[in-house]
């Protein structure tokens, strides 16, 4: 009898248990207890505006292939070893959609952040200058990118392109519309949730100075690339191994 | 016929595709950048240029389907196509798909060899089209058959031939009802004989014609005349005393149904006077009666003991462990999404759509173990709101007036419209003190001619802003008085601010109704005649459902009254009282979900430093928040 009753308190215990758990576990979340303790941080993001080939990178990533590829809806994530002469790294590589309504999403990758590739489409710079700056604004003023001062590799995509530009010529551009910008976004008016706080007055370079990448705490890489095939030609890969090292760079 | 299908995943990588004819993928943007920026699409198709795509998503592996087709093909078979195109794919590759396993590295191609598979669902679809088409081209339906038939003398009398031999065999074995039918026949009948009565001519060929029914074989027809006749009644009646014929032993067999549901320990009480007392159901001493009340009270008593259990079930069916969301299971959660939304002061039907977007997201999403439905509607909420609240333009006003006076040397206009009373003088001039702040030197026109004291009022502001900004600013007021015609006013001023070289010209307009259309065509008439660079909409943090009809009715007027090809509709929105309303956000929603166009500021106050930008997040936890 005594071995029964003490089956039936184990039980009732066990079962109890269960049931906080699994309540707790949908208002607390308690995965950071339970086995994400140890999280890695290794998160490599693709940013960059649509149509400059953040996906068609993260498919070389992953499967070692040029894709074709369309315009994204969804994030895609994954943990994918990376190999670079005889050294083998695991990067979770994020490709952030480029679409306006949906690049706001990057800033819930940071935490676990290690470097952002940064995609521009060499071939349309001349075009695009002014929006791409702004998005590169908006990624270098976020708390976490400036107190954490992450890495950014400048990824001038699109290189086999016959109206692409050099990446200096590209450095120069975005140098002159930041600094535009500078100027614009600190003037802009606070937001009206701010209750004082001076968190988002962030002033990227030297006050008084024309804005150079040099005078931001961020390692700032230019990185000349092309992920190209076609059926007709034979695929133009510029600039894999550097992206490659770069990225193991930035794990180790 | 065809001209491109595409089955990708949601993340842009082409799985597979087949291209009949070489396309630009210009229409495939076009596509999902409209699927990620608008929050409803009714029907699956899309129209680009020329170009009309029928597409479909599969959630639970994250794909999209595409077919793009010629518009004016106008193909009916595509929307079939694309549906069974995903049910056989999906159906084949489901493990490759669910292990991400798209592409073998060695070969370096893709894992699936759909092509024959494609082509075989293609020809399918067609043919069956084809079928379908010249089916319905060569053979029109038969006049018998169509419901027109039954009204004309050929019919009715071939109708009365029916009923009559129906009748005559139920009366064989069921002469109870055989008087209502018979008066029903009767009445019937005779009003025949009067119509036919005329032509009697006809008459032989209307004989042969029943003949030929008769061999056809009678078919139960039912009539929509609206008189109910016995035998239809006997078809709806789902009572147990249906079948009177064999009553003795039907009783038998209803009582040996009652046995086995229920013990007779268990049933209600008969009194002496045949009365059964169970629960509140006062029956009759009828033994069939009794018999359904029985059924009635069984049912009871299983929903009763069912209490207990379904209660600790329902709070495991929350949980929804590992199983694929359906529409109905999302149906409650989302519809107290909605209902929160509304509290919100989000505008009605706003809040059902933005409900049937999420809902759309999360239909076929895989749920994780011991998941509650709601922890997968929160992000998906948020995401949403989020989505609809992040502008789709800069906001950066300072930066396009940099651009408008280094490119083209003339200030940069911007209109404040709106309905009365909401605040477009104050705003102005806050914003007017903004870019004082920032060294801009500011014109700003009185167009608004019709309210006595609103150019007072204005002349007021520009002393107190010249008094507070520093001095190498210049704010100016241009102004001609009561009663004149606004749109000129207007250009007058800007004109007067590109000599004179203001940077910005702000444009004060009357207040005016949306339904007020001398005054709406006044407005647009403003706006063409002046292409302002910004036509800014005021609108009061405090409105509801109002919002929509504002908003889209000074849309519709821009549009509407505006010359051919010159089409404006409001740019930016001030969302003015923005602090008289605490969490009741609703407002900024429905206002950027109806216009897609950014809320470039707040009016938080009566100062003229009470101006502020938006800030998203904190919106979008004010509308979640309990």
């Amino acid at each position: 009898m005594n071995y029964f009753e003490i089956f039936i308190w184990v039980l009732s215990f066990a079962i109890v248990a269960f049931l906080l758990f699994t309540v707790l576990n949908h208002r607390v979340d308690l995965s950071f207890v339970f086995g994400g303790a140890g999280k890695k941080k290794n998160g490599i993001l693709i940013l960059g505006l649509p149509d400059s080939g953040k996906t068609t990178i993260w498919a070389w990533f992953r499967y070692t292939l040029v894709l074709p590829t369309q315009t994204s809806m969804k994030v895609n994530e994954e943990e994918i070893p990376v190999h670079l002469m005889d050294k083998t790294v695991n990067v979770f590589l994020t490709d952030i959609p480029g679409n306006i309504k949906l690049r706001h999403q990057f800033i819930q990758y940071l935490p676990i952040c290690k470097g952002i590739m940064f995609v521009v489409d060499s071939s349309k710079i001349d075009e695009n200058y002014q929006e791409v700056s702004e998005y590169l604004y908006d990624v270098l003023t976020s708390t976490q990118v400036f107190e954490q001062k992450i890495p950014i590799a400048i990824i001038c995509n699109k290189r086999d392109d016959e109206k692409s530009i050099k990446g200096t010529e590209i450095k120069l551009k975005i140098e002159d519309e930041l600094n535009h910008l500078r100027s614009t976004r600190t003037l802009a008016l606070d937001s009206h949730d701010d209750n004082g706080s001076y968190k988002d007055d962030i002033y990227l370079g030297i006050q008084d100075e024309k804005f150079e990448f040099l005078h931001i705490p961020n390692q700032v890489a230019f990185i000349e690339t092309s992920f190209q095939s076609s059926l007709d030609k034979s695929p133009v890969l510029i600039g894999h191994s550097e992206l490659s090292s770069w990225v193991i760079d930035r794990l180790e | 016929m065809l001209d491109y299908f595409v089955i990708a995943t949601q993340g842009g990588i082409i799985l597979w595709s087949k291209a009949f004819v070489t396309i630009p993928d210009l229409p495939i943007s076009k596509l999902i950048n409209s699927l990620i920026e608008t929050t409803s699409i009714e029907n699956q198709r899309f129209s680009y240029n020329s170009y009309q795509m029928n597409w479909a998503v599969s959630n639970e592996l994250g794909l999209i389907f595409i077919a793009v087709y010629q518009k004016i093909l106008q193909l009916t078979y595509i929307d079939d196509l694309v549906y069974s195109v995903k049910k056989k794919f999906v159906g084949d590759y489901k493990t490759l798909l669910v292990n991400k396993d798209f592409f073998d590295k060695k070969t370096q191609k893709a894992n699936f060899d759909f092509e024959p598979s494609f082509t075989k669902l293609y020809k399918s679809a067609e043919q069956t089209d084809l079928v379908s088409k010249t089916y319905k081209a060569e053979k029109p339906r038969n006049f018998e058959d169509s419901k027109k038939f039954q009204k004309t003398l050929v019919g009715s009398k071939q109708a009365i031939k029916d009923l009559t031999s129906q009748k005559n065999d139920s009366s064989a074995t069921n002469s109870e009802f055989d008087s209502d039918d018979m008066a029903i026949l009767k009445t019937r009948k005779k009003g025949i004989q009067m119509r036919t009565f005329e032509n009697k001519k006809s008459k032989k060929t209307n004989s042969n014609n029943t003949d030929n029914t008769e061999k056809k074989g009678k078919s139960k027809r039912i009539w929509d005349d609206g008189t109910v006749n016995k035998e239809y009644m006997k078809d709806l009646d789902f009572s147990s005393s249906k079948n009177k014929e064999n009553t003795t032993e039907n009783e038998k067999t209803d009582m040996v149904d009652v046995d086995q549901l229920v013990d007779q320990h268990s049933l209600g009480v008969r009194g002496s006077d045949g009365v059964y007392q169970v629960a509140s159901i006062g029956s009759t001493e009828d033994g069939n009666e009794i018999s359904s009340d029985d059924n009635l009270d069984v049912k009871d008593k299983s929903s009763n003991t069912g209490w207990g259990a379904t209660r600790i079930g329902n709070f495991f069916k929350t949980l929804a462990n590992g199983k694929v969301l359906t529409s109905s299971d999302l149906n409650e959660p989302i519809a107290k999404m909605c209902e929160h939304l509304i509290n919100k002061n989000v505008a009605a039907n706003i809040a059902r759509s933005i409900g049937e977007s999420v809902k759309k997201e999360l239909v076929g999403v895989k749920v994780g173990g011991m998941q509650k439905i709601s922890s997968l509607i929160y992000p998906a909420m948020e995401n949403t709101l989020r989505r609809i609240l992040t502008p789709s333009t800069s906001t950066d006003m300072l930066r396009d007036i940099q651009q408008v006076h280094k490119k083209e040397n003339r200030p940069y206009t911007l209109v404040f419209v709106g309905v009365n009373g909401v605040g477009k003088s104050t705003n102005l001039s806050k914003v007017c003190f903004w870019l004082l702040q920032n060294n801009l030197r500011v014109l700003i026109a009185a167009c608004d001619t019709f309210r006595s004291g609103a150019v007072e009022q204005l002349r007021v502001h520009v002393r107190n802003l010249r008094a507070l900004s520093p001095d190498d600013c210049k704010v100016d007021l241009f102004e001609r008085g009561y009663g004149k015609d606004s749109a000129t006013i207007a250009k007058e001023a800007i004109n007067y601010g590109e000599t004179n070289g203001y940077d910005v010209v702000l444009i004060d307009t009357a207040g005016r109704m949306q339904d007020n259309e001398p005054l709406m065509r006044a407005l647009s008439k403003l706006v063409s005649v002046n292409k302002p660079d910004k036509i800014v909409f005021v609108g009061e943090a405090l409105v509801g459902n109002e919002a929509v009809q504002q908003l889209t009715k000074f849309n519709q007027a821009l549009l509407n009254y505006s010359p051919p090809n010159e089409s404006r509709v409001i740019d930016g929105i001030i969302l003015s009282k923005f602090d008289t309303i605490d969490d009741k956000v609703g407002a900024a929603l429905t206002m950027t979900h109806v216009t897609g166009k950014p809320i470039l500021f707040v009016g938080t106050g009566q100062t003229y430093t009470d101006l502020k930008g938006i800030k998203i997040s904190s919106i979008v936890q004010s509308l979640l928040k309990d």
